[in-house]
């Protein structure tokens, strides 16, 4: 069922339960009224009836017209009261039309009674007659006192009788709606908190472990949207970790591609200035040696208007290549520009460098570049410099080697030269 | 919303359960219980004044664990009464004027109950032409009557009343059922029966019946009546006897068309009896101190009018047995046994 129609149906109830006992409130106060009623009406003729027969007995004693009169009189205000008799359930209507009866015959014996002659020596039938309405009277009083105490009776029963209905109805009543009203919040509480689980799920980015209930209410409805959305975040929505990832990832392409020359798959300028910065600073910091060797490919333009710029290119490659296989793996080779080229050795003395150097000249002598058909032999022109005090940053340190390339270059080219 | 749990159901149940037999045995009343019933038989005046004995047979308000009940139709209170004092019957139906002429030959026997009163039971009836209009034009005439019974004392304070007494005209004892065809055979000059033989004498006589006005002069109480020997071997028997009765009464009382229909069937009359006698009896149980006081007088009046042998007015406090109403609760008892 639907939570609104779960709240209709227990105000819808709460209602009933209400109408119900204001329903028996008001039965009771009606069957209460009713014999009170009759109670006050029964006393009314049991008074009157009193009367009768007290004035009866002052007739019989010494009759007297005014007495006479005067019972008539009150026999006929007692005939009035019957006729204004309230409503009575049928027991006690029969003890009304009892009464009822008495009083017709007590009308129309006395009226014999008073026919017969007072004076008259033998008056048993005037006696008995006499004795007969007092009787009857008495039957009267009789009956009006059983029609008040029946009265009572009903006060009596009713009360506690409505009391413990009214109490049990009320009693299961309360018991329930309390009992639907636990089952209510209970209901409520467990969603809310699935609900609540849901979203911390979701706010930690765990959108596939969140699993909630189907059902056809309200929370049914929610938790249908719930799904929908979540569906749409799996679909559109990486989580936190995951794109720091992909951003980590991107950034390391990114750098990576900063960080290398296009063509020769070598340190880029960038990077090779970085790395020098950083090789510089290492150096000076923990004291140990850094030398750079500056190499350029003698008479390159020639090479490219003779043999075209893609074969230049494939020379400038096949350089690099051969710089990577001799250096070590703490060295970098960077390209400085054009045909220039930068080893930055980290740790490396000056006859070091300067084997390698004399390394990559023979190695190159030995193995001419060879492609396409065309076979150049390759001759570098190499600038030494290695860091001493003197050089204040890596670019002092560059400067030099650049100044002992163009020293190699001046002497001639395919050599070494060291700054002096 | 998922479905109240299965306990809740059951606890509801369980309560609900409880509440209503907490009601139950909050308004059962106490009952006497006997797993034997007692077969016994009530000697019942064919008259419409036993309606609670035909209603409580009819509809079987007798507990039959208690009772096994046998009703045997008599003609008159007196020979209920008779019935029951020689035997043949446990319990019997008489008015207060069978009591109080057996009163002075005997003490066997107790009133339980007054369960009818009527203002117009008796009639007193003449044929059309025979000139009897008033008490004083009954002298010398010759008036079928049961005698020792409500029918000759109501007549002799009827006659009383207009100043006439029983000597002065001819008292023929007929049985009830003997009265119509003797009017309607000039055998007598006027009867004075009781119903339904007031209607049935009307009706014998196609109309040439005149009934003398006399409602309200006198009302008939009917009684049940026992030997008081059974009364100590068997109360439950007589209590249960009443709760049939009271049971009947209060059927009378919510469902008068149904009870016509019975009275109809058991007296073998026609809607137009219904009607003759329509509310002409209360039916109630009691037993009143004006009962006590009406039986006092009529000892008196039989005793003054010679109706009865002279003697002491009895005791009336031996007849009237209160207890098995008062065991009942029945509110009508306004009569004190232990009076003296």
């Amino acid at each position: 069922m639907r939570l609104r129609a779960s709240l209709y149906l227990f105000v819808i109830i709460t209602i009933a339960l209400v109408l119900i006992t204001g329903l028996c409130l008001y039965w009771s106060w009606r069957n209460v009224e009713a014999a009170l009623v009759q109670e006050s009406y029964a006393h009314q003729v049991e008074k009157r009836a009193t009367s009768l027969e007290a004035s009866l007995h002052k007739l019989a004693s010494h009759g007297d017209e005014q007495i006479t009169a005067d019972w008539l009189n009150q026999q006929w205000e007692l005939s009035k009261i019957l006729r204004a008799a309230p409503k009575l359930e049928p027991s006690r209507q029969l003890l009304l039309n009892s009464i009822v009866a008495h009083n017709a015959s007590i009308r129309v014996m006395f009226e014999r009674y008073s026919q017969l002659d007072v004076e008259a020596e033998k008056n048993t039938i005037r006696i008995h007659l006499s004795e007969m309405l007092s009787v009857k009277m008495e039957a009267m009083i009789e009956d009006s006192l059983q029609l008040a105490s029946a009265a009572r009776r009903d006060i009596k029963q009713t009360l506690p009788r409505q009391f413990l209905i009214i109490a049990a109805i009320l009693l299961l009543g309360i018991v329930g709606m309390a009992s639907y009203a636990h089952h209510l919040a209970s209901w409520i509480r467990k969603t809310l908190f699935k609900m609540e689980h849901a979203f911390a799920e979701v706010a930690n980015g765990k959108l596939n472990t969140v699993a909630l209930p189907r059902s056809d209410d309200e929370f049914g409805d929610c938790a249908n949207k719930f799904r929908l959305m979540n569906t749409q975040l799996q679909k559109t929505t990486i989580s936190r970790d995951h794109l720091q990832k992909i951003v980590d990832d991107k950034t390391a392409v990114l750098e990576q591609l900063a960080n290398t020359d296009t063509l020769t798959s070598v340190s880029s300028r960038r990077a090779l200035f970085n790395r020098g910065q950083m090789e510089y600073s290492r150096a000076r910091r923990h004291q140990h040696s850094l030398a750079l060797l500056m190499i350029d490919v003698d008479h390159f333009k020639q090479i490219n208007d003779k043999y075209g710029h893609q074969l230049g290119d494939f020379v400038l490659v096949y350089l690099c290549r051969t710089l990577e296989s001799e250096v070590r793996d703490i060295d970098d080779v960077g390209r400085y520009g054009g045909e220039e080229f930068v080893l930055t050795l980290p740790h490396a003395t000056m006859e070091g460098a300067r084997d390698l150097g004399f390394r990559i000249q023979q190695r190159l002598l030995n193995e001419p570049f060879e492609q396409r058909g065309v076979k150049i032999n390759l001759t570098v022109s190499q600038g030494l410099a290695v860091m001493t005090q003197a050089h204040q940053s890596f670019d002092d340190v560059l400067y030099d080697a650049d100044r002992a390339l163009l020293l190699a270059k001046q002497a001639g080219r395919d050599r070494l030269m060291i700054l002096p | 919303m998922p479905a109240l749990s299965e306990k809740t159901p059951m606890f509801f149940l369980l309560l609900a359960a409880a509440v209503v037999v907490i009601l139950v045995l909050w308004q059962m009343p106490d009952k006497p219980f006997k797993k034997v019933p007692v077969a016994l038989n009530i000697a019942v005046s064919r008259s419409p004044l036993s309606a609670p004995l035909y209603v409580a047979d009819e509809l079987g308000f007798f507990n039959p664990q208690c009772i096994d009940v046998n009703l045997q139709e008599v003609i008159g209170g007196k020979m209920s009464f008779e019935a029951v004092v020689n035997e043949q019957a446990d319990f019997g139906t008489s008015s207060e004027s069978v009591i109080v002429f057996n009163s002075f030959q005997r003490r066997d026997f107790v009133n339980l109950a007054t369960f009818v009163q009527s203002d117009n039971d008796i009639k007193i009836i003449t044929r059309e032409g025979g000139g009897i209009f008033k008490g004083a034009d009954f002298r010398g005439k010759k008036v079928g009557l049961i005698k020792g019974s409500a029918s000759e004392y109501f007549f002799s304070t009827f006659l009383a009343l207009e100043g006439v007494s029983l000597e002065e005209l001819n008292i023929v004892a007929l049985s009830p059922d003997q009265l119509p065809e003797a009017l309607k055979s000039a055998a007598v000059d006027a009867v004075v029966p009781w119903e339904p033989y007031g209607y049935i004498t009307v009706k014998a006589l196609g109309g040439k019946a005149n009934v003398i006005p006399s409602k309200n002069l006198y009302t008939l109480s009917f009684n049940l009546i026992t030997r008081k020997e059974y009364l100590a071997a068997h109360p439950i028997a007589a209590r249960c006897v009443l709760e049939g009765l009271q049971k009947a009464i209060d059927f009378i009382a919510y469902e008068p068309e149904k009870f016509r229909q019975i009275l109809q069937d058991r007296l073998g009359l026609d809607n137009e009896f219904s009607s003759w006698i329509w509310q002409d009896y209360l039916f109630k149980l009691s037993l009143s101190r004006s009962l006590k006081r009406t039986l006092e007088s009529q000892a008196r009046w039989a005793m003054d009018n010679n109706l009865v042998e002279a003697g002491e007015i009895p005791n009336f406090n031996h007849f009237l047995n209160t207890h098995t109403l008062e065991e009942m609760n029945i509110e009508g008892v306004s009569f004190n046994g232990h009076e003296e």
